[in-house]
């Protein structure tokens, strides 16, 4: 349980860290982000990211807990975001194709 | 000379990547494997009965009567006790007369199968599977693989940098030799500090072989003097002359006088030296399911029980326990089924991030490069080295499962088809066009996977006695078959024909 | 251009580089071992503290000399340093042997 919950904390934080980068804003709205919001995505994904590892060390010990996060649960996780992006961007070419056609 | 640096990273990246990645794949795909290596040895054996929960007392006695009736004269016993990974009791005699035996933990029949099982990976991952007392060149050639693989983390940072902009940027569909970069660079950022810490643990783990030189500089007997104190683990070694015949104490009176130093119902295995003898020397040993430590705690008692030696990790010094608990990082103990799970799946990306490497290496150097030798070779020791472990690995599987029990020299057989059909995979990859090769050797290994689980129908049987760790290992075969039918179906499309080399008559 | 020559350097380059990067690195970190082991325990370190230390010192310097081998622009001053080096190192070794 709380590793689910630190698993889904650490997605949301690296989903908004992408957010914050252009190329990535765009595969997910379609244009760039305005510059207040790069700082606004920037926060709440540094405030997540921190907050992220607490539920597992909890469940888990505070050890073993940091070690499986740290090396295992990011990159995993991470996985699942780039897949999230890889998905909007291919959505957005198709749509942006059928827009031109 | 900054430009100057990020050449010479480069050229190193490359091609210290290439020649180390064809061992490293190996060692990280066997080490992912060998996260699970208790679990394997147990579906590699299907003689030992599904769903047992082995009461630990009852099973040490039934490994001592084993052991009394079966090896009395023997200088040294250990019995090991079954886990809930390998529900499997264990008992080994050495010394005037040698064997090993595995027992049911509840009704002490013996267990007539012969098998290396899981820890054949293990020993794969650690120096390939040869004895490094003896030869140490594996274990050295595995080592160099661990320090190449720090190496390639700090120059694939300097290479590969603008990827820390971009952190998500994944583009399967632009061009196929950007995609196959584009997953080298994903896998290698998110799993990063993972490889890294994995490769510097993995030697932390044993300093003293890789680096011989400290040892003897405070310690005049050298490294198994050292080993002895520092790790109490070598007096089980150190034998004098056997004392007169005196009666040793059921084992549970030390295990019971152990426990109470390092925790009731704690103890994994236990040595007898000299059983039945006036100088009669027990060790126990604790495990540590729940404990992030690699040096274990253990208790020597002489014949009537004094404590005699005792190595407790929370009476060590600091440096010792921060060694331990670091390297303990490697040596996945801890941390139950989601940690195992973590780090196979983690692991599994390490190995991703070689093949990927060594796939780019040849698809950026394909238009200059085509048709001379040295990239022909580079093209079928890249196959073999990634595509070729994969079906060797497999292949050790099929080989546990269909070379008959009673067979003479039954757990060398698997071994053996290991590495033939590594070094088959080396020489179908020669003769084969790259793409060809590629496509039929992953095909291969999908289908070897989906087939491992029905061998001999046992896949059906574990369905009937809800034995759930044999039925994960089949699932994960099944599953693992159909991700090497989809790599075997994407390098065989052609939008993939650019990455690798077109049939011969194109 | 240097940039040119590095991308493509010659056998001697590369033979000597590689050595460096794996005997070297290993020599270098062999007899550091040695002589950080002594120094720690003459500092007072207990003896298993002293081995293990300095062999985890000298694993994080393994590959680093590897990575400088690569880097270090002169053929010369790769070739030569890791020898030098770990001569020094064997000769403190020796020094500080208790």
């Amino acid at each position: 349980m709380g590793v689910a919950l630190s698993c889904l904390l650490t997605f949301a934080s690296l989903v908004l860290f992408a957010l914050a980068m252009r190329r990535h804003h765009r595969q997910a709205f379609g244009r760039d982000p305005a510059p207040r919001a790069v700082l606004a995505y920037r926060l709440a994904a540094t405030v997540l990211i921190v907050l992220a590892p607490a539920p597992w060390m909890l469940e888990r010990g505070p050890y073993m807990g940091f070690v499986t996060w740290m090396f295992c649960g990011v990159p995993l996780v991470g996985l699942a975001a780039v897949a999230l992006f890889t998905a909007l961007a291919a959505r957005r070419s198709e749509v942006e194709t059928e827009v031109e056609a | 000379m900054r430009k100057t640096f990020t050449l010479s990273m480069t050229f190193l990246h490359t091609w210290g990547g290439l020649v180390f990645g064809w061992l490293l794949f190996m060692v990280l795909l066997t080490g992912s494997i060998a996260v699970f290596a208790g679990e394997l040895t147990y579906w590699l054996t299907p003689e030992i009965r599904g769903g047992l929960r082995p009461d630990a007392v009852r099973s040490m006695q039934i490994g001592e009567d084993y052991l009394r009736a079966h090896a009395p004269t023997s200088r040294l016993w250990r019995v090991t006790l079954p886990t809930s990974r390998e529900p499997a009791l264990k008992v080994t005699w050495k010394e005037l007369g040698e064997g090993s035996k595995k027992l049911d933990p509840e009704t002490g029949a013996e267990i007539v199968r012969k098998t290396e099982g899981g820890s054949f990976f293990l020993q794969v991952h650690e120096d390939f599977h040869s004895n490094r007392d003896k030869n140490p060149t594996g274990f050295f050639l595995v080592c160099l693989a661990g320090m190449a693989m720090l190496v390639a983390s700090v120059s694939g940072i300097v290479v590969h940098k603008r990827i820390f902009k971009d952190l998500f940027l994944f583009r399967p569909k632009t061009s196929p030799h950007r995609a196959w970069l584009d997953a080298h660079n994903v896998f290698g950022v998110l799993a990063l500090p993972f490889h890294m810490m994995m490769a510097f643990t993995g030697i932390l783990l044993l300093y003293w072989l890789f680096l011989p030189s400290a040892a003897p500089v405070v310690y005049p007997g050298g490294n198994s003097e050292f080993r002895r104190e520092a790790n109490a683990q070598d007096y089980r070694q150190v034998k004098g002359e056997a004392g007169d015949p005196a009666p040793t104490a059921p084992l549970k009176f030390y295990v019971d006088k152990a426990e109470s130093l390092f925790g009731a119902g704690r103890t994994a295995y236990l040595y007898v030296r000299d059983p039945g003898r006036t100088n009669a020397v027990v060790e126990v040993y604790r495990e540590r399911t729940e404990r992030v430590s690699q040096q274990v705690d253990q208790i020597a008692m002489d014949r009537n029980g004094t404590v005699i030696r005792s190595l407790l990790i929370k009476e060590k010094t600091p440096l010792f326990r921060l060694q331990s608990f670091v390297a303990s990082w490697h040596w996945i103990e801890w941390g139950g089924n989601l940690a195992r799970w973590f780090y196979f799946l983690a692991g599994l990306m390490g190995a991703a991030v070689t093949a990927a490497g060594l796939v780019v290496f040849t698809a950026k150097r394909r238009k200059g490069a085509e048709g001379q030798a040295w990239f022909r070779i580079v093209e079928a020791v890249n196959v073999a080295a990634v595509a070729g472990a994969c079906i060797a690995s497999v292949a050790f599987f099929w080989a546990e499962r269909l070379t008959p029990v009673e067979a003479a020299a039954r757990d060398d057989i698997p071994v053996q088809a290991f590495w033939v059909v590594w070094a088959a995979a080396l020489v179908h990859a020669a003769l084969r066009p790259a793409r060809q090769a590629w496509v039929e050797q992953l095909a291969l290994t999908a289908l070897l996977c989906l087939g491992a689980p029905f061998l001999q129908g046992l896949v059906f049987r574990d369905l009937a006695t809800a034995d759930w760790v044999r039925i994960a290992v089949d699932a994960t075969f099944i599953a693992g078959g159909l991700c090497f039918a989809l790599a075997a179906w994407k390098v065989r499309t052609p939008s993939f024909a650019a990455t690798l080399p077109a049939r011969r008559e194109a | 251009m240097p940039a040119a020559a590095e991308d493509r350097p010659g056998a001697a380059s590369i033979v000597v580089r590689t050595a460096a990067a794996t005997l070297g690195a290993y020599a270098v970190a062999y007899f550091l071992t040695s002589a950080l082991t002594g120094g720690l325990f003459r500092l007072g370190l207990d003896r298993a503290d002293s081995v293990m230390s300095a062999s985890s010192i000298a694993l994080l310097v393994f590959p680093a000399v590897s990575i400088w081998a690569f880097a270090e622009r002169r053929l010369v001053v790769v070739a030569a340093a890791p020898v030098m080096t770990a001569l020094i190192l064997a000769v403190l070794s020796a020094v500080l042997h208790p």
